[in-house]
């Protein structure tokens, strides 16, 4: 048990001595935890196509380790602990979507060299583009929480886990019986009914255009109110694109266009989701230029504070994070130099210094993102990382592999980057509400953040190579196979197609789909097709809305046109309910008791969740490596 | 004047909007003849028109109606200048948080007049007194503070809005450190958490004071 030494007050257990916070235990357990949770997330999210946030699940499974199996008795302890193991799971969404691109482009014959890329190299890059993100980030803490104050839903839901135990039963009741609802929900609904949508539009006679399809799900219901009346732009840009672009388009439009609004899925593929990048780049940028007075005051009033008092113990030192900044571009440099052959010393310096300025800018927009809507959109960052970058290498002249294998290996640590970049806003946000020292949770995240990529990569390359015919591994091997299925002539030797690629990431078993989908957009973009007029005209006017005065509301209509429609609905339903609660009940109530239960409507299903996901990693892995 | 702004920054933005998204691209229009009509159903099951005689515009820049986009970012542009040269940003941020300056200084001083009881009265209470007094005694005061933050920068600027916000916020977060230290029965760290929030809630009344005297 903690604590120097123990006597009861009033009935109650009181400590004496120093209060753990970040002890060896937390970090421990942080390891194990996000090292498990890592395995499990990357997997689902090369099966599934989707990646889960893990502090939650971490907080979760921290209490019950750190409280119910170790005796520890500090809410901050496990706040390390989550801090830990989410920066651990933080690979899993940068990894997976981005390198396995890579072994999914190399079934095409004139590609099949992108797969043999410098596999140290790209975990080195991994971990460098890991800690890049934390060291732009980590100086934008007091300008977005302690200044701006944005809500951050999923800090919050970490939030009310950590303060659980002491929160009171009454707390606890409304938080565990929100968990128990949302993941019945879940379950009933998506894996017993199979609905993921109510069509209400279908209903009631409306067009397709008008796109009225709720998403089941109450864990959206929950992030809504947690935004709150701050999540109110968000739902408008879903509503300007499919409440009043579509039928404007469907009425006066081109009959091409004309017929695509009535296919709302088609429409946010080529349409609605570019303009939303689009504007989301041009609103970050208005974003950045008009905060740009408030991050100098934040980063002076730290220094002046740093003379003088306590407040500034707190935080790591500016002088530290800019050396890290400077250290990472430098080894970005480094990376991109040695990625692929050929690669002359001035294409790798450009690639390396506009990938920072990109890893800044879009984390910025991820962790503002996150901080109003708990919804990152990390690959649409991605895929704009890999464009600049792509688009440099053709440009330098580089060959088709070696733009793609370099592209990747910069583009992964870009992706990292951002995906570390929201991940330590978040748990900032948890920690500022459960009292913790930002420099230790900073310290945390560096501590856990080099392990994920090592375990997410190993992972990787075990799904790839454990099921692979041995003709496929070994040229040799080929040959002899090659040779004796022609002397077999048309006999049972059985044939290996690898463009149909029936083994490891790609084939059925583990489509990737988000790596899919970046590879397809790689294919496109070396071949030249990329839709940048879209792009400029949305970046115009994202640009314009955030220079407008009217807050953060650029980032908010960009993420509307971005996010699927049926998730701005029933994002919309919570934003509703939270006004109404706060105007009906009152902001206490609304604090006191729809916090706790939307926080469990969050977790219920995120636990769900990954409880459907565990059984089908632990099966997927060991059918791999029996194949 | 706020309302013409308004009016032309909203119709500015939304017919640049629909400028961008009038012109359908290639690729998608390839992609929807591809589905009909044997798939004419798109993802939640709607059926689909009839797309036999498609027109596929010229690919790339020529999908955007630039004449018409520039026009509409001019419009936006003047809804901007005229949003911003009308309003009164004290006055407005006053609206919404419902609190003045004066009030604002008074949010802390309540607060700090909270703690320094909750500190006087600590060896009597149990820890989950403590943490019950800090969500009672503290908690809408820290809101109100907050959300009538904004009105410190359009009256003394961004520095002094940053240093007050400095101390406040190291000030209600060493507050939630004693409540996380009480409710896990660490009291004497949770009185050194409260002692140091009143000290940085204190510097950052002092601050404020020291910006309205100029």
């Amino acid at each position: 048990m903690s604590g120097d030494s123990v006597e009861m007050r009033q009935g109650e257990l009181i400590r004496r001595g120093a209060y753990p916070e970040m002890t060896w235990q937390a970090i421990i357990v942080g390891w194990i935890l996000g090292a498990l949770i890592a395995v499990s997330i990357s997997y689902a999210a090369l099966k599934l196509g989707f990646s889960i946030e893990g502090s939650e699940l971490a907080a979760i499974l921290g209490w019950g380790v750190l409280r119910g199996l170790m005796r520890r008795t500090s809410i901050l302890e496990n706040n390390i602990n989550q801090t830990v193991a989410s920066a651990v799971n933080g690979a899993s969404s940068g990894i997976m979507f981005s390198v396995p691109a890579l072994f999914i482009l190399s079934k095409k014959p004139e590609l099949s060299g992108v797969a043999d890329f410098n596999v140290p190299l790209m975990l080195f890059a991994c971990i460098a583009g890991a800690f890049i993100g934390l060291a732009f980030v980590i100086p934008l803490r007091k300008q977005m929480i302690d200044f701006q104050r944005l809500p951050y839903p999923g800090g919050i839901a970490v939030a009310t886990i950590l303060k659980s135990p002491g929160a009171g039963i009454t707390k606890a009741m409304y938080l565990f019986g929100g968990a128990i609802v949302s993941g019945l929900f879940f379950y009933v609904v998506k894996k017993v009914l199979h609905y993921e949508d109510v069509g209400v539009g279908a209903l009631l006679g409306l067009p397709p255009r008008y796109s009225l399809v709720f998403y089941c799900s109450l864990m959206t219901i929950g992030v809504g109110f947690l935004s709150g009346k701050g999540g109110f732009w968000f739902g408008a840009g879903g509503f300007i694109c499919y409440w009043l672009l579509s039928p404007i388009i469907s009425t006066f439009g081109s009959p091409d266009v004309q017929g695509m609004v009535e296919m709302p899925g088609v429409m946010r593929k080529f349409v609605y989701k570019p303009t939303g990048i689009g504007m989301l780049i041009g609103a970050a940028m208005g974003g950045i230029i008009m905060a740009f007075p408030l991050i100098r005051s934040a980063i002076s009033s730290m220094n002046r504070a740093s003379k003088s008092d306590s407040a500034s113990r707190d935080e790591m030192p500016i002088k530290l994070l800019a050396t890290a900044v400077v250290m990472g571009a430098a080894c970005l440099v480094f990376l991109a130099y040695k990625s692929a052959p050929g690669m002359s010393l001035a294409t790798a310096l450009l690639m390396a210094i506009l990938g920072t300025v990109w890893i800044w800018i879009a984390g910025v927009i991820v962790a503002e993102c996150v901080g109003r809507t708990n919804w990152s959109p990390l690959s649409g960052m991605t895929l704009i990382a890999v464009t600049i970058l792509i688009v440099i290498a053709v440009n330098m002249g580089l060959g088709k592999t070696e733009t793609i294998v370099s592209c990747m290996v910069v583009g992964a640590a870009i992706c990292l980057a951002i995906s570390q970049a929201s991940d330590m806003m978040l748990d900032l946000k948890s920690g500022y509400l459960v009292g913790a020292v930002p420099r230790r949770q900073q310290m945390a995240q560096f501590v856990g953040a080099w392990l994920g990529p090592c375990i997410v990569i190993g992972l990787m390359f075990l799904l790839e190579n454990a099921g692979r015919p041995p003709e496929a591994v070994d040229p040799q091997v080929a040959a002899v196979v090659e040779t004796s299925q022609e002397n077999a002539g048309s006999g049972d030797a059985k044939t290996f197609d690898i463009e149909k690629k029936d083994y490891g990431i790609g084939s059925d078993a583990l489509p990737a789909a988000q790596a899919s989908a970046l590879a397809s957009v790689i294919e496109g973009l070396v071949d030249g097709n990329v839709p940048s007029y879209r792009y400029t005209a949305a970046g115009g006017l994202g640009f314009l809305l955030a220079i407008s005065g009217l807050g953060g509301i650029g980032v908010m209509v960009a993420l509307g046109f971005y996010m699927p429609f049926n998730i701005v609905l029933t994002y919309t339903i919570g934003c509703v309910l939270r006004i109404v609660c706060n105007k009906t009940a009152g902001n206490r109530w609304a604090e006191e008791f729809g916090i706790p239960i939307a926080a469990g409507l969050i977790i219920g299903e995120a636990l769900v969740d990954v409880g459907f996901t565990l059984p089908k990693v632990i099966e997927g892995l060991y059918q791999t490596m029996m194949m | 004047m706020k309302t013409m702004g308004q009016v032309l920054l909203w119709v500015g933005f939304l017919s640049g909007s629909l400028a961008t998204v009038f012109y359908a691209p290639a690729e998608g229009v390839g992609y929807m003849k591809a589905m009909t009509p044997e798939k004419a159903l798109d993802d939640h099951g709607f059926e689909l028109p009839d797309m036999q005689g498609v027109v596929i515009p010229e690919e790339g820049w020529h999908l955007i109606p630039w004449v018409w986009y520039g026009f509409s970012v001019a419009v936006c542009v003047v809804g901007i200048v005229v949003l911003r040269k009308a309003s009164n940003p004290e006055q407005q941020l006053e609206q919404a948080s419902g609190l003045s300056l004066v009030e604002l200084g008074g949010r802390l001083t309540q607060l700090v007049r909270n703690l320094e009881n909750l500190i006087q009265s600590i060896d009597e209470l149990a820890p989950s007194q403590i943490a019950a007094q800090i969500d009672e005694q503290l908690a809408d005061d820290f809101r109100e503070f907050a959300e009538g933050r904004n009105l410190i920068t359009t009256e003394y600027g961004l520095n002094v809005f940053a240093d007050v916000m400095t101390q406040f916020a190291s000030g209600e977060r060493s507050v939630n450190r004693a409540w996380s230290a009480a409710a896990d029965g660490y009291v004497d760290e949770a009185e050194t958490c409260l002692r140091r929030g009143r000290d940085l809630l204190l510097e950052a009344h002092r601050l404020l004071n020291e910006a309205a005297k100029g």
